[in-house]
């Protein structure tokens, strides 16, 4: 009895305000959720947690050991070196930032103008700027909550390596949070304005319009970074010591000072290293000076702007009859899926928080594209140093190659059964298996998946002029990896669905697309280690520099048949799984 | 024809249906009535494959819903009581997939037919999105309509819909039952369960507490519990409750 009348105070205590609402819906979601499912996230979080803290160490000790002979160390890192991580931790900040720009300004539609609970919400007697600021906190989770969380360990690595203070570490994360405030902020106020202003009807596709140029804008900042050529130059020793202080003056100073990224890296770098850095204090002030404009734009417009947007949008009557059209016809012949493949390319097409997934895709080819453009020493020393450095280099493109496809996989494969949503009534009750379904999706997200791949494949070797053996490998691992992830993401995505979500990036970054990036990840690095005997042997081995001979011996044939049974199994097994588990979905 | 014979869920420890065993033959209009949480929608789901039941049998069409379903499926229509559509197609467009789902091969006049019968072909090149919630309902009518199969299974069908839309609904099932189909319905609303109904079971609390024709459920209610005063359907179904509410607690008297 006493245990009941204190939860029964608790909870009204908690419900007494609408981020308490929010607090008991999270802990009773938690306490009811399935324990293993919480022990397997955990695992991989911290998985994920571990790996990174690892990878920013042995970085770190490597760039820190940069330019050894020309300067000497300055607390645990050669000033060279210093000049190089503090410009990658810019460039991090900025690359993570634009990812959130990118996001910011349709989830920040998404959570601001069409939730649910914004009906009900909105005819209580809240004042609407209180609503707007539990909205708002709702946005920065959606947005920026994955960014901030990947950051800490990096963050905690930094700081252990310079042996920092201890106000380094709650300092350091603080700042990583209010880095991403700033994005958040600038997407609600451009959602407001947009609501107010844009055409009705075309509020998202503006918003998505907007997010791309802003983010655009970020990835041309990053590439203006270019720590690549700060290392480029360093290796050429040619240039002499000059040449060095005028690049290590050049680039010890932040790549963008306006940016508050750069502030951020540059109170966290300084900080690290025991010395306080104005940045944080810069950083909070416009945090404070964006919430407050946001905060007067919402007592001013958001609830018009919510009224707009319930009215936005606009019907043209026409009563006459459209018949199906070519590509309907054509895929309609491959039956019920080739029917499903068809709705999934419109409601794609339709939607601007699907179809700015498409863009992501986009981006990360644009990146991976630029960055084996942008590696330093390609043709560095003689013809021989410069053949086995590109040849090095495009095997590690292999590895690369891989981690692109997941992250495209993530985006597309994997949400494609979540994203039939509420309406997955319809496919559950039609006469059509879970199999059907699940191969459908696959069907549907492999082509993009597969051009990219082999895109990506063909254009290292074309710029990196590969030997015929890294160029096959290199084509053949994009193919792989085209069909595993996508088979992967399919599969895990059916097995563990999420048919409830505001705005579709939702779903990629649940606990299934975490443990999808860890599987993927893993096959990709299994390929990787297919590819390197082969890579080796075309680089070392005379009989194969110039030709394709070593895939008719024993070893090419086994090399050959691996790769075939792991793609064809890596493919299939998890389809299994997850139209095993879909089936039984209730 | 539908056979549920012994069906129960549970859910942990919870039951939320136990024995529940009917069967509705061709050419009958079957209403399940009960008041909210009796269980209604979790029986009509695992009818529709839905939710796997606890233990006993669903049949549809003479298949068993989990171990044949998509021959199940094929034999069925569904209509919801929340009509989720997919927003960014038309109607037209989310007819003809629900006809490539089926393999049905040139329905454009059929789709058509249907449009102008609930007076929706002046929208039909409109996404969904930009539908009342009357004109999605009647768009899921038609969508479980148009493969013509030989059971239709509806969940509160008249919930958003108009009066002559109501009115146009109850005639459809009715006439679609003497065609020889099956017809089987969930309803709130009790003069509809009472219009268009054959037989009707009321279930409260996951259990079955009569069924029969409206008849059978008069004379079971007058003359084996000293019935009512009258005889509509709505003052058997309150009678029917409050009986089995009077049950449950003189059993947990004598329990405690």
């Amino acid at each position: 009895m006493s245990l009941v009348s204190s939860q029964t105070a608790s909870n009204t205590r908690y419900s007494s305000s609408l981020l308490g609402v929010k607090w008991l819906s999270l802990r009773n979601a938690i306490l009811r959720g399935n324990r293993w499912s919480y022990v397997v996230v955990l695992f991989f979080v911290l998985l994920v947690a571990w790996g990174e803290y690892v990878g920013t160490m042995r970085a770190l000790e490597y760039v820190c050991e940069a330019g050894r002979s020309f300067l000497d160390f300055n607390r645990r890192c050669t000033i060279v070196g210093t000049s190089i991580a503090s410009r990658v931790l810019e460039s991090g900040l900025l690359v993570l930032g634009a990812g959130v720009t990118f996001s910011a300004i349709t989830t920040a539609i998404t959570t601001l103008y069409t939730s649910d609970d914004l009906n009900f919400l909105l005819s209580q007697p809240l004042p609407s700027a209180r609503v707007f600021a539990v909205k708002l906190f709702d946005t920065y989770l959606s947005a920026a909550g994955i960014p901030s969380m990947l950051l800490v360990s990096p963050l905690i690595a930094l700081g252990v390596h310079f042996r920092a203070e201890w106000w380094y570490f709650p300092l350091a994360i603080l700042a990583a949070f209010i880095t991403f405030v700033l994005p958040v902020g600038l997407g609600a106020t451009i959602a407001i304005g947009l609501m107010r202003l844009s055409p009705a009807g075309r509020v998202k596709e503006v918003a998505t319009g907007i997010g791309v140029a802003l983010s655009a804008l970020l990835v041309y900042l990053i590439r203006d970074a270019r720590p690549e050529a700060f290392l480029r130059q360093i290796n050429d020793r040619a240039e002499g010591d000059a040449a060095i202080n005028r690049l290590i003056e050049q680039f010890g100073n932040p790549g963008n000072p306006l940016l508050p990224s750069s502030w951020a890296s540059s109170f966290i770098w300084s900080s690290a290293r025991g010395d306080f850095n104005n940045g944080i204090i810069f950083l909070t002030l416009l945090a404070i000076v964006l919430m407050l404009m946001a905060h007067f734009l919402a007592t001013k417009a958001y609830l018009e702007g919510w009224v707009r947007g319930l009215e936005s949008s606009r019907v043209r009557l026409d009563p006459k009859p459209r018949r199906a059209s070519v590509f309907e016809g054509l895929l309609g012949r491959f039956g019920p899926a080739g029917h499903l493949i068809v709705k999934d390319v419109r409601l794609l097409f339709r939607d601007a928080t699907q179809w700015s997934q498409l863009l992501i895709l986009v981006a990360l080819g644009g990146v991976y594209v630029v960055s084996v453009r942008a590696v330093p020493g390609l043709d560095a020393g003689n013809a021989e140093q410069a053949r086995l450095y590109k040849n090095a280099l495009g095997f590690l493109t292999i590895a690369f190659q891989g981690f692109v496809i997941a992250g495209v996989g993530v985006r597309m494969a994997f949400p494609s059964v979540s994203l039939e949503g509420y309406g997955y009534w319809l496919l559950r009750t039609s006469p059509l298996s879970a199999k059907q379904i699940v191969l459908a999706k696959f069907w549907g997200a492999l082509p993009p998946t597969l051009l990219l791949a082999l895109s990506l494949g063909w254009f290292a070797a074309q710029s990196l002029e590969l030997t015929p053996i890294i160029t096959t490998m290199s084509v053949l691992v994009g193919f792989s990896s085209a069909f595993v992830m996508t088979g992967l993401g399919v599969g895990i995505g059916a097995a563990v669905p999420r048919f409830k979500f505001d705005n579709p990036a939702e779903v990629a970054v649940s606990a299934g697309g975490l443990i999808y990036m860890g599987v993927a990840i893993l096959f990709g690095g299994i390929l990787t280690l297919i590819a390197a005997r082969p890579a080796y042997v075309s680089l070392f081995d005379a009989r194969f520099t110039s030709s394709f001979n070593y895939f008719v011996s024993f070893e090419g044939l086994l090399v050959l048949g691996l790769m075939l049974v792991l793609t064809v199994l890596g493919t299939i097994l998890p389809m299994w799984f997850g139209w095993q588990r879909l089936d039984r979905h209730e | 024809m539908i056979e549920v014979s012994g069906f129960a869920k549970r859910f942990g420890r919870v039951v939320a249906v136990e024995n529940v065993s009917f069967s509705v033959p061709p050419g009958q209009v079957f209403g399940l009535l009960g008041p909210n949480g009796a269980g209604k929608t979790t029986t009509i789901r695992a009818i529709t494959g839905l939710t796997r039941p606890s233990s006993g049998t669903v049949r549809v069409a003479g298949f068993d819903v989990w171990k044949e379903p998509v021959k199940a499926k094929g034999a069925f229509g569904y209509i919801p009581d929340r009509p989720y559509l997919y927003a960014k197609l038309t109607a037209r467009e989310l007819l003809r997939f629900i006809a490539g789902l089926h393999k049905l091969k040139g329905v454009d006049t059929e789709i058509e037919r249907w449009l102008e019968f609930f007076a929706l072909q002046d929208f039909a090149n409109e996404l969904i999105e930009t539908y009342s919630h009357g004109m999605k309902q009647k768009l899921t009518i038609i969508a479980a309509m148009l493969p013509e199969p030989p059971v239709l299974i509806v969940d509160e069908p008249m919930v958003g819909l108009d009066p002559k839309a109501a009115k146009q609904a109850r005639e459809l099932f009715s006439n679609y039952a003497e065609k020889g189909n099956t017809v089987l319905l969930t309803t709130h609303s009790l003069p509809v369960a009472e219009a268009v109904a054959h037989r009707i079971a009321v279930l409260d609390r996951g259990h079955i507490l009569a069924q029969g024709t409206l008849e059978e459920l008069q004379n079971r209610t007058n003359e084996e519990r000293n019935g009512v005063e009258g005889n509509t359907l709505e003052r058997i179904f309150f009678k029917l409750v409050e009986e089995e509410a009077v049950e449950r607690e003189k059993a947990k008297q004598v329990t405690a």
